[in-house]
């Protein structure tokens, strides 16, 4: 059988929805949120059982969906929310992006980090987590085994902060909208950046991503600007191909839903089940996001790396939070 | 050589090169494509 073929992927796809139904049940009759109890399921499962090739194919996927689920957020995003808070939101993700490489730069300089392990994580830690890891590493002629350590960290960081952050965000008591932007602003991937805005609330969750996708938009100049700054060094000549292969596709189909919606296309029922829709793609997906950080899967890391991006998180993080309750 | 009609090998063929082609679409224009045609045909009100 063809790993890829639709046949191929059904078992784990399967496999995701029933968890995903489970936890959308549990969320309706407990008080907790159906995206943790998806997450806590993946986690639970993928750390008993090892999986087989044959369901883990169809696991996989669960990045499709979560893309598929972000692109339709965008049926709910009003043209009053972006013209209120949009210009704010994409200067915060600049600040937090363009403050980021900068601090992650000059902490692993300090350290003692390698200069390409500490730009891979300092773009990881930045923008969008594996993703920008790859992206810059096409751009500074990073080899496997810095990339490796680069995303094992970013990683590990993706499954601490994933638990951490919605208990931290309830503790502080902070209005959804702000706890989200706080979230998109503050994670390092997409996917739990969404998890744990979800797990607070829809709108937190709603907020979450969206600004996290602002950030996502900083890779292309950013992976440039380190192409420029190594081939400036004696490197490589930027590789626009490079930048456009990695960069996330799914940003333009976000853009396209949010037109449609807001060319009056949809009415108020659609938007409904859009949103139903999306959630339940998120339920899904958290499965397979529970599933891949797996602690068996983490890659070991060395402690400075930790060390860096850790300092480098709780600073960013720190700034945000007085940026986002002193301005929203 | 003339390929119509198809012969059962040769769509057989062809259904493997779309599966193929299918396969190596970047994961983020198919979330885009599978996204925006679900929310045409809500705006369309086929579902």
């Amino acid at each position: 059988m063809d790993r890829d073929s639709a046949w191929g992927v059904l078992p784990g796809l399967a496999l995701l929805a029933v968890l995903g139904v489970v936890a959308r049940e549990l969320g309706r009759i407990t008080p907790f949120s159906p995206f943790v109890v998806a997450i806590v399921a993946g986690v639970g499962v993928a750390a008993a059982v090892d999986l087989p090739g044959w369901i883990r194919t169809g696991v996989g996927q669960y990045k499709l969906l979560l893309e598929t689920g972000i692109v339709l957020l965008g049926a709910g995003l009003t043209v009053t929310q972006l013209v209120d808070t949009g210009p704010l939101v994409v200067a915060l993700a600049a600040g937090v992006v363009v403050f980021g490489v900068i601090l992650g730069e000059s902490i692993g300089r300090a350290a003692g980090v390698e200069p390409t392990t500490r730009s891979l994580l300092s773009a990881g830690a930045s923008v969008c987590g594996v993703s920008a890891v790859l992206a810059v590493a096409g751009s500074i002629s990073a080899d496997e085994a810095d990339i490796t350590y680069a995303a094992g960290t970013v990683l590990l960081f993706d499954a601490a902060t994933l638990l951490v952050f919605p208990t931290v965000g309830v503790a502080l008591g902070l209005p959804d909208p702000v706890y989200g932007v706080w979230a998109g602003l503050s994670l390092f991937s997409t996917g739990p950046a969404a998890a744990v805005g979800f797990a607070v609330s829809d709108v937190a969750g709603q907020w979450a991503t969206v600004t996290k996708l602002v950030r996502n938009t900083f890779i292309g100049v950013l992976a440039v600007g380190y192409a420029v700054h190594h081939a400036t060094a004696g490197g490589d000549r930027p590789r626009a191909r490079e930048v456009w292969y990695r960069f996330p596709k799914f940003l333009i189909g976000f853009v396209v839903v949010v037109l449609i919606a807001n060319a009056g296309l949809l009415d108020a029922g659609a938007r409904a089940s859009l949103g139903t829709v999306s959630d339940w793609l998120f339920t899904v997906a958290f499965v397979g996001l529970g599933m891949d950080l797996n602690p068996r899967r983490l890659r070991a890391t060395g402690l400075a790396p930790i060390a860096v991006v850790l300092t480098q998180f709780l600073i960013i993080t720190g700034l945000a939070y007085l940026a986002v309750t002193a301005l929203l | 050589m003339n390929n119509w009609p198809p012969t059962s090998a040769g769509s057989e063929t062809a259904l493997s090169r779309i599966r193929g082609r299918l396969a190596s679409v970047d994961r983020g224009w198919k979330a885009t494509l599978l996204g925006v045609a679900i929310t045409l045909l809500y705006a369309g009100g086929v579902v």
